[in-house]
């Protein structure tokens, strides 16, 4: 297991986990907000194409949780 | 010397790709019309696998030829629509169907098919985590998958090098006819004129042959699919089904597989199931039910998937004729072409569906048997005169 922060948690996870994934139960699919309509987005496609899963991490905006796996130590930020 | 027409293919699904293809590529002036995007419909929300085992006995010589179609347009250097060789496993539930299908497979191996029956012991050599409690199952080395989107623009993309036109949401509303021939497709104000036009339209095949007078008995068929989350690569190495053992057309069937991108893929086809006209036009939510009786049979195949989340699920409705073959072959009204019933299984014949149709209007002997799928085999009358 490896620790990561989600927004203001550490959370033990399974290494080399997908991100995507975790946030997906963690947040209970609710992974970030429509920025039009401010409705739920969460993992949809599963294979990195329709962006719908994107988060922050470590500052950088914009990354899509489900082609990335955990490391120790990220920080993750979701907007929902 | 052929003479060249100026075809419109109706569809951009992966039949009307695979015509559009072969059509260009004899020389034909190809339009090809989609009432939406390309690939969208069935093809997109389809599994796509190539396979010729357990298909149908009958059509195994088409079956060969266009599986071995699909290996040369993988094998192209431009193509990239991940051709999977992966093999296909189809597993036997009852003890008592088990040597029904080991006496398919061994009529499939005289016809050349390297088909084999797998004792439940050796199943797990093929497929490590296929636990489940499986009477026996059939193995064919040559079953493959293909990503359906890119597939589809594989085609079209090479039916374009030869000169082929592709208008995606350009939906067909009527046909125009004169003295009993096809002469154009009319599409919002536009008349698009043709010598011939190619109906490759999948479930909505019946409703435009309606246009032209024809009636085809082509009715809509609910598949419905589940996708997980990724899970590690070769979790499921095969394509894995439910074996007919009978090849009997009425049984339903269940397809498994991980696609490219680690997800597992399930699809389901209800024995019967089908739907009523125009049922295509409003794609409903997959009945929950579904969900769960798929998950339950994937976990007793499978019960390493125990703690995988499931992410999506979605409905499709195939074309299905009543023989649960192709309609293929000129109709009524001169010019005017079928190539429409997949029955789920369009993926693996669509080569050979482009094959025959550039046979057909080349007036050329085909080297497949096609009164197979001669469109007015359901009609006793037999009153259509060979275009």
């Amino acid at each position: 297991m490896v620790t990561i922060r989600i927004d203001e948690h550490d959370c033990e996870v399974h290494e080399n986990a997908l991100l995507g994934h975790v946030l997906h139960d963690i947040k209970n699919a609710k992974i970030r907000k429509s920025s039009r309509t401010a409705a739920p987005r969460g993992l949809f496609c599963g294979m990195g194409i329709c962006y719908e899963c994107i988060v922050t991490i470590n500052g950088r905006s914009g990354i899509r949780s489900c082609m990335t796996r955990v490391k120790p130590g990220m920080r993750v930020e979701t907007v929902i | 010397m052929v003479a060249k027409r100026s075809v419109v293919v109706i569809g951009a699904g992966i039949t009307g790709a695979a015509i559009s293809f072969f059509l260009a590529k004899s020389g034909h002036k190809v339009t090809v019309l989609e009432k939406d995007a390309l690939g969208n419909a069935v093809s997109g929300a389809s599994l796509a696998c190539i396979t010729s085992h357990m298909i149908d006995l009958s059509e195994i010589e088409l079956l060969k030829w266009s599986c071995g179609a699909w290996l040369k347009l993988a094998n192209d250097s431009r193509a990239n629509f991940e051709y999977l060789p992966c093999g296909q496993l189809r597993f036997i539930e009852r003890e008592s169907e088990a040597a029904a299908a080991a006496r398919y497979v061994e009529a499939e191996r005289k016809l050349g098919i390297k088909s084999s029956f797998v004792e439940a012991e050796n199943i797990r050599a093929i497929e490590p985590n296929l636990t489940g409690p499986v009477a026996a199952a059939t193995y064919d080395p040559d079953g493959a998958t293909v990503n359906p989107f890119l597939a589809v623009r594989t085609l079209l993309q090479n039916a374009k090098t030869f000169g082929a036109t592709i208008r995606p949401h350009t939906p067909v509303e009527d046909f125009k006819i004169q003295n009993g021939r096809i002469v154009g497709v009319v599409s919002g104000r536009e008349l698009i004129r043709c010598d011939c036009v190619v109906l490759a339209s999948g479930p909505w095949t019946a409703q435009l042959a309606q246009l032209c007078d024809v009636n085809l008995p082509i009715q809509p068929r609910k598949a419905q699919c589940l996708a997980s989350v990724a899970v590690p690569p070769g979790t499921i190495r095969s394509v894995i089904s439910s074996c007919e053992a009978s090849g009997g057309v009425e049984a339903g069937y269940t397809q498994i597989q991980q696609s490219s991108s680690g997800q597992i893929l399930f699809n389901t086809v209800l024995a019967g199931g089908l739907s009523e006209l125009g049922a295509q036009n409003f794609i409903p939510e997959v009945d929950p039910v579904f969900v769960v009786d798929s998950i339950a049979q994937l976990l007793r195949l499978f019960p390493c998937l125990e703690n995988t989340q499931w992410l999506r699920s979605w409905v499709r409705y195939e074309a299905v004729a009543p023989d649960q073959r192709f309609l293929i072959g000129p109709l009524e009204v001169d010019g005017l072409f079928v190539a429409a019933g997949d029955a789920g299984t369009g993926f693996i014949r669509a080569p050979a569906v482009g094959q025959l149709i550039s046979d057909m209007l080349a007036d050329r002997e085909t080297t497949f048997q096609s009164d197979l799928y001669a469109p007015n085999r359901f009609d006793d009358r037999r009153q259509v005169q060979a275009w």
